[in-house]
């Protein structure tokens, strides 16, 4: 099932690959999510440029209020805890609390939701127009995708970009994804 | 004087005409099938002297993807699956077949690119700063989907001789601003990732503005897909 919308100048989509799995879904890990605007600092691992938190945190307090008779999801920290372990993501003693490195793979991320016994792990793309003439396409947008953690299929795809501000943005995406079926 | 400034506006009027470039690039093929969950955003084969270029390239091209719905991937994590395959550099991929490498990188796509040019140049009378990329989305199976290309310029002509000194030093002291806060030519990179915008598909389904220049773009091109790459293998 696909909806796509142009309204009001947002571009919204949301795919479902599964349907019986999405219904099935209710433990859901959300992972830190990748933050464009801070990849050329993170390259070059400039730690004080990489406060990813920003869009992760402003999804979970909306999701979790709007979306709690239809997921569970999974406290944050449990979720940034268990990435750690893994080796592969954070440095976090190197840097100051909620200033991880971004960085996990497909794999890294199906590990996590095993170990936290999740269903599915929710993951998570974003960006924020930072020049002139990224403006004139856009202001922020952001995607998602939520990833059956038994198959390592994705499940449910959404996307949501404009001339909206990142509060805006997170918000529609999480009724776009509170609808999907 | 007057001379100079019928030069100066003449230059400049060539760049703004440049500057509204068409659309660059060439869809070969689209399905909805096609439409990948997860793209890989590789590297790009550096042939500019700006060590910065590729990485500030992935950002505007991973800003745009995720715009079109698109799921990029592009993080430290994966630079160190590459390293562990032995690449360092954009320009070591075609070792690798496409099969093996979505595999490593865990994504149904991958984007391949070269950063033609990365270049600001400031010689008082004159500043130019210029990009040029090109990026080509391909299957694991390694069937080009798509071939991009865009072109970012700025370039100023100063006329006023009193204000040589002051322009020199303010072209100066942005790019060292810009490279301390990593956006250095951002602008012209986010230009010429707005003349590729138009001729990336929309995940998963495109626009029917994006499908008209797909199904132009196919009946034009779809017969004559060429070979991808340097002796790239599956």
């Amino acid at each position: 099932m696909m909806v796509s919308f142009t309204g009001c100048a947002l571009h919204q989509t949301s795919l479902t690959r599964d349907s019986e799995k999405l219904k099935e879904t209710k433990r859901v890990a959300v992972l830190p999510f990748f933050n464009t605007t801070r990849l050329s600092a993170e390259f070059q691992k400039k730690k004080w440029m990489t406060n990813y938190f920003a869009w992760t945190e402003k999804f979970m307090s909306i999701s979790k209020s709007r979306m709690k008779d239809r997921f569970d999801f999974l406290p944050t920290e449990e979720v940034v805890s268990a990435l750690t372990e893994l080796g592969n993501y954070g440095q976090a003693s190197e840097l100051k609390p909620k200033h991880y490195r971004t960085g996990y793979s497909l794999g890294d991320a199906l590990k996590v939701g095993k170990s936290l016994c999740a269903d599915a792990v929710l993951l998570g793309a974003t960006t924020q127009a930072q020049t002139q003439s990224a403006k004139q396409v856009y202001t922020s947008a952001m995607t998602l995708r939520l990833v059956d953690v038994a198959s390592g299929k994705v499940i449910w795809g959404g996307s949501l970009s404009g001339k909206k501000g990142r509060s805006s943005i997170i918000s529609g995406m999480v009724d776009v994804m509170k609808v999907a079926q | 004087m007057t001379i100079l400034r019928s030069v100066a506006f003449l230059f400049c009027a060539s760049l703004v005409f440049q500057g509204c470039a068409t659309t660059k690039g060439k869809i070969y093929s689209y399905s909805e099938s096609d439409a990948p969950d997860f793209i890989s955003i590789l590297p790009p084969e550096n042939f500019s002297n700006d060590l910065a270029a590729p990485d500030t390239f992935r950002r505007v091209m991973a800003s745009m993807l995720i715009v079109k719905g698109h799921f990029p991937m592009v993080s430290p994590v994966q630079e160190e699956a590459l390293r562990k395959l032995g690449i360092s550099d954009g320009g070591q991929l075609p070792v690798i077949g496409t099969r093996k490498l979505a595999e490593a990188m865990g994504a149904d796509a991958l984007l391949y690119g070269n950063v033609e040019d990365f270049s600001d140049i400031n010689v008082a009378i004159y500043k130019q700063r210029k990009v040029t990329g090109r990026f080509q989305l391909v299957t694991p199976g390694n069937k080009l989907l798509w071939d991009i290309w865009g072109r970012g310029t700025r370039a100023v002509l100063v006329t006023n001789m009193d204000a040589l000194a002051q322009s020199f030093a303010e072209g100066l002291a942005t790019s060292v601003l810009e490279k301390m806060l990593k956006i250095h030519l951002l602008e012209e990179t986010t230009i010429a990732g707005a003349q590729m915008y138009p001729k990336i598909p929309e995940w998963p389904k495109p626009l029917l503005k994006t499908e008209t220049l797909i199904k132009r773009d196919i009946k034009k091109f779809g017969e004559k897909v060429p070979k991808f790459g340097r002796a790239r293998k599956e």
